[in-house]
């Protein structure tokens, strides 16, 4: 599936497109059931990407506090991670 | 360079509380306070960690984290708190980051046979079904061509805007925007049930 507006999705999605452009594309969608199923799967990835989990390092090498062994190591006040 | 975009974000998430601490606290570790930098390290490893994992690998993320903290360490006299610590620490790690891209050599380890097929899976090529890779998201972000994970993660991830990771990657807005599209093309085939 493919057309002239399925490039444009994701600026519409962002609200980059136009007025002109955004109206236009807005027409589109009323009869293309395959760009309003794509726009549809880029607003999941988008919300998937913003739910990502961060996650700490696995391991330390050393404690914080200790001293540290590369860098500025007069002024470093911990090993990290 | 200017903190907006991400950085006005992270201001509007955090509470006002917890943004003022990290003030004091990088103001104190400034001044030689490692309990303060302690903290701050505490309050943003794992999203630090977690940028780094991602827009590079995991084998190379611990040492990265520890370089971008070390960096932070060594500028914290440059922080003016225009923008939130996390703000300030989020651009410092992106260009830590994107300095050490290419001694890392990165960009060749990526290139590999399925990362060319996701590359060449955007928006007119099917891909397999995703239990078939048995990868899932987060795996499909990692072998998502250089630039256009780049991208994702600076835009989606990290709330970026396009001009600002033009300036950040040496690209044209443009580009940003055609390998945003380009990278979200082809996760949608990963995104889980």
């Amino acid at each position: 599936m493919t057309d002239q507006w399925t490039d444009r999705l994701s600026e519409y999605l962002d609200g980059e497109l136009l007025t002109g452009e955004r109206t236009a594309l807005e027409q589109h969608l009323l009869g293309c059931a395959d760009c309003r199923a794509t726009l549809a799967e880029l607003r999941r990835v988008v919300a998937r990407a913003q739910a990502l989990d961060d996650t700490p390092p696995a391991a330390r090498r050393a404690s914080p506090g200790s001293p540290r062994t590369r860098g500025d190591a007069a002024r470093a006040p911990c090993a990290l991670p | 360079m200017g903190l907006t975009g991400a950085g006005e974000t992270t201001l509007q998430r955090i509470p006002t509380s917890v943004a003022e601490a990290e003030m004091a606290d990088a103001a104190l570790a400034a001044s030689g306070d490692g309990r303060a930098f302690e903290r701050l390290y505490h309050a943003h490893a794992a999203r630090i960690h977690s940028l780094a994992r991602r827009m590079v690998d995991a084998d190379h993320a611990d040492d990265l984290t520890q370089e971008i903290f070390v960096r932070a360490w060594e500028k914290l006299g440059t922080f003016r708190g225009e923008a939130a610590f996390g703000t300030w620490l989020h651009r410092l790690a992106v260009n830590v980051i994107l300095g050490r891209r290419q001694s890392i050599g990165t960009e060749r380890e990526r290139f590999s046979a399925d990362d060319a097929a996701i590359d060449a899976a955007p928006d007119r090529v099917s891909l397999p079904d995703t239990s078939a890779w048995g990868i899932d998201f987060e795996d499909a972000i990692g072998r998502l061509p250089e630039r256009a994970r780049q991208v994702f993660l600076l835009h989606d991830v990290s709330g970026y805007r396009h001009e600002e990771i033009a300036g950040l990657l040496g690209i044209v807005s443009g580009t940003s925007k055609s390998q945003l599209h380009h990278a979200r093309m082809a996760l949608r085939k990963y995104l889980e049930a």
